[in-house]
């Protein structure tokens, strides 16, 4: 939305400077017989005649745009302003306030432009970087057209733009066999395609298909890369439970450290992407006690596009009351159950713990920092390793009752327990009704 | 000078870009050679005042939205009329082409916040137009030399019309100068 702050050309202090020096110069120096200021003057009236001659005749029209609106993190988007009625002004000069997850071309902020006069309409790009992911607020954009002399001004807000950055998936794969799923009907093959033995046809590469699927004489006979694709032979539910009642950590973007927070985001969008890749479903529940936000499972891309959008809008939130409503929601039987949390809430520890009693699979990943600094204050300090010694307490605890806990370390993460459901899936199993 | 004022000078030095700080400096050295100029063409150091106006001058390059050059043209056009006068000396329109660079240069830095880089077609533009304003102040000075050479009597018709046209001058440029939506 564009508000411009100066509906009409407003004079400069330099051209008010021009106007004095300009005027009472020529005038003191013919009224008193004075030639030297004549001269001395003489710069300044003409700056000042020049200036109010080429006053632009009306305010410009600014529409500002933003786009992308949704990139992934590390990307850049652009604020681009087109601008018309330029007609008299001498450049343009664009600020585009600091923000803490946007990086600017240049560093500043601050772009300039001359005009060629005539030239409409003109416009001005400012190129920014999102390095967090989430919904960013860009700008607000101050927009200034500056007549020739720099003696008269023109003032734009350009603001109300979010830009939403879906976070970039860690690297993640999975070398375990993947166990069998209750979705598989006898020998009949899934009608999605996927990561299965079953041929499907051949088709061109495309981003993300594993090299191992090329169809290496297909590729050498029409000179482009194509891959055997098949069906998937079966259909796991696999429901990611991403815990956001809090965060833990700094946060420095997609080229700094990460918080708690920014590795469970990217490691569930990992997860996700590897499974839904592989033509399995998934499902997402935010443990954030405020919106209650999930996302029912599904298969495919767009359901990949739609889970990072639910991702980039998480906000830390830790309304127990939330919470206790939100524990209510039945998981569905045969599901695999990913939780991603730091385990410092003891509310993620009991649903996950609340899961595993129904009988489903369930493993956690632990995503809290190895360098958290809780406070340089020595009772906080003190709390934060007594609590530390709970958590470790109580990971003992739930792995006991068979529960997985692994650390998130990318590739792998959760080849064990893909291992040790695989090995569980021909094992006999008492579950609570 | 409490903290955050210290702190937003620091961050304004360390954010400048390397064309302000050329611009900067070439305010101080209009200003400086202003004076310099002067003191040449009187014949008469004046330190005190070269260390005014470069001390003005250095506060004007980072506060170019202001009214500091208006104060260094004023002390350098007073020291001007009480140490020389004369016209008949190269040193004069010397003087106003540095009184016109350091306008210039300060009014091409008001527009652009810190860190701001103006392209090179800008800056092309901006020093032809000083150029162009230069060559008029020498072409004043000419006329004016010419005339005082020949020490013709004072016209009181002349005197008249130009005034009249100082006052057009002003009545035009006061008229373009005002805020439209100010008017009634």
């Amino acid at each position: 939305m564009t508000t411009p702050v100066n509906r009409s050309w407003g004079a400069s202090p330099a051209h008010l400077r021009a106007v004095v020096a300009g005027v009472l110069g020529v005038a003191a120096a013919l009224l008193f017989r004075v030639p030297s200021l004549l001269v001395l003057a003489t710069p300044f009236a003409l700056v000042a005649t020049w200036s109010a001659a080429t006053r632009p005749p009306a305010g410009l029209t600014l529409v500002g745009q933003v786009g992308p609106a949704s990139v992934r993190e590390g990307e850049a988007t652009t604020w681009t302003g087109h601008l018309t009625d330029t007609a008299g002004v001498d450049h343009i000069v664009v600020l585009a306030r600091q923000r803490t997850w946007l990086e600017t071309r240049p560093p500043s902020g601050v772009v300039t432009a001359g005009l060629n006069k005539g030239a409409e309409p003109t416009t001005i790009d400012v190129p920014m970087r999102v390095t967090h992911w989430g919904r960013q607020d860009v700008g607000p954009i101050t927009v200034v057209g500056v007549s020739d002399w720099g003696a008269f001004r023109w003032t734009a807000l350009d603001s109300s733009y979010r830009v939403t950055a879906l976070p970039l998936p860690a690297s993640f794969d999975a070398a375990a066999p993947m166990h069998r799923a209750d979705g598989l009907v006898g020998l009949n093959r899934s009608a999605q395609p996927g990561d299965g033995s079953e041929f499907a046809g051949i088709r061109p590469f495309q981003s993300g298909d594993r090299l191992r699927r090329i169809n290496w004489p297909r590729s050498v006979r029409s000179d482009e890369l194509h891959v055997t694709s098949t069906y998937a032979d079966q259909d796991t539910h696999v429901a990611l439970f991403v815990d956001a009642l809090a965060d833990f950590g700094e946060s420095g973007g997609i080229d700094g450290a990460s918080s708690s927070l920014d590795t469970t985001v990217r490691a569930a969008g990992a997860i996700a992407e590897h499974f839904l890749l592989r033509g399995d479903r998934v499902s997402l529940r935010i443990l954030d006690a405020r919106f209650q936000t999930s996302v029912p499972p599904a298969s495919g891309r767009r359901h990949l596009r739609r889970i990072l959008d639910v991702l980039a809008t998480i906000e830390t939130n830790n309304s127990v009351r939330g919470l206790a409503r939100q524990s209510n929601a039945a998981v569905p039987s045969g599901a695999m159950v990913i939780m991603l949390s730091p385990l410092i809430s003891p509310a993620a520890l009991e649903r996950a713990t609340t899961v595993a009693s129904h009988g489903l699979s369930v493993a956690v990943i632990d995503t809290l920092p190895d360098d958290v600094q809780a406070s340089d204050d020595a009772t906080t300090e003190l709390a934060w390793r007594i609590r530390l010694l709970e958590r470790h307490r109580e990971v003992r605890a739930m792995q006991r009752l068979g529960v997985p806990v692994v650390a998130w370390q990318g590739a792998g993460s959760l080849d064990p327990f893909l291992r040790e459901i695989v090995r569980r899936a021909t094992a006999p199993r008492l579950t609570r009704r | 000078m409490n903290q955050s004022i210290l702190q937003q000078w620091i961050d304004e030095i360390l954010e400048s870009s390397g064309q302000q700080w050329l611009l900067r400096l070439g305010v101080v050295a209009a200003s400086v050679g202003a004076v310099g100029a002067v003191g040449i063409a009187s014949d008469h150091a004046w330190p005190l005042g070269l260390f005014a106006v470069g001390f003005l001058s250095m506060a004007a390059a980072m506060r170019p939205d202001t009214q500091l050059p208006a104060a260094i043209i004023a002390v350098v056009v007073w020291r001007w009329l009480a140490t020389v006068g004369d016209v008949d000396t190269p040193w004069l329109p010397a003087v106003g082409c540095c009184l016109l660079a350091l306008h210039a240069l300060t009014a091409l830095m008001a527009s652009v916040p810190t860190g701001g880089v103006f392209t090179n077609a800008t800056l092309g533009v901006w020093a032809r137009r000083t150029m162009l304003g230069a060559a008029t102040t020498v072409g004043v000075w000419f006329a004016v030399v010419l005339f005082d050479r020949r020490e013709a009597a004072g016209n009181g018709f002349l005197t008249g019309t130009a005034v009249a046209v100082v006052a057009g001058a002003a009545a035009f440029i006061r008229v373009r100068s005002l805020d439209e939506t100010r008017q009634p």
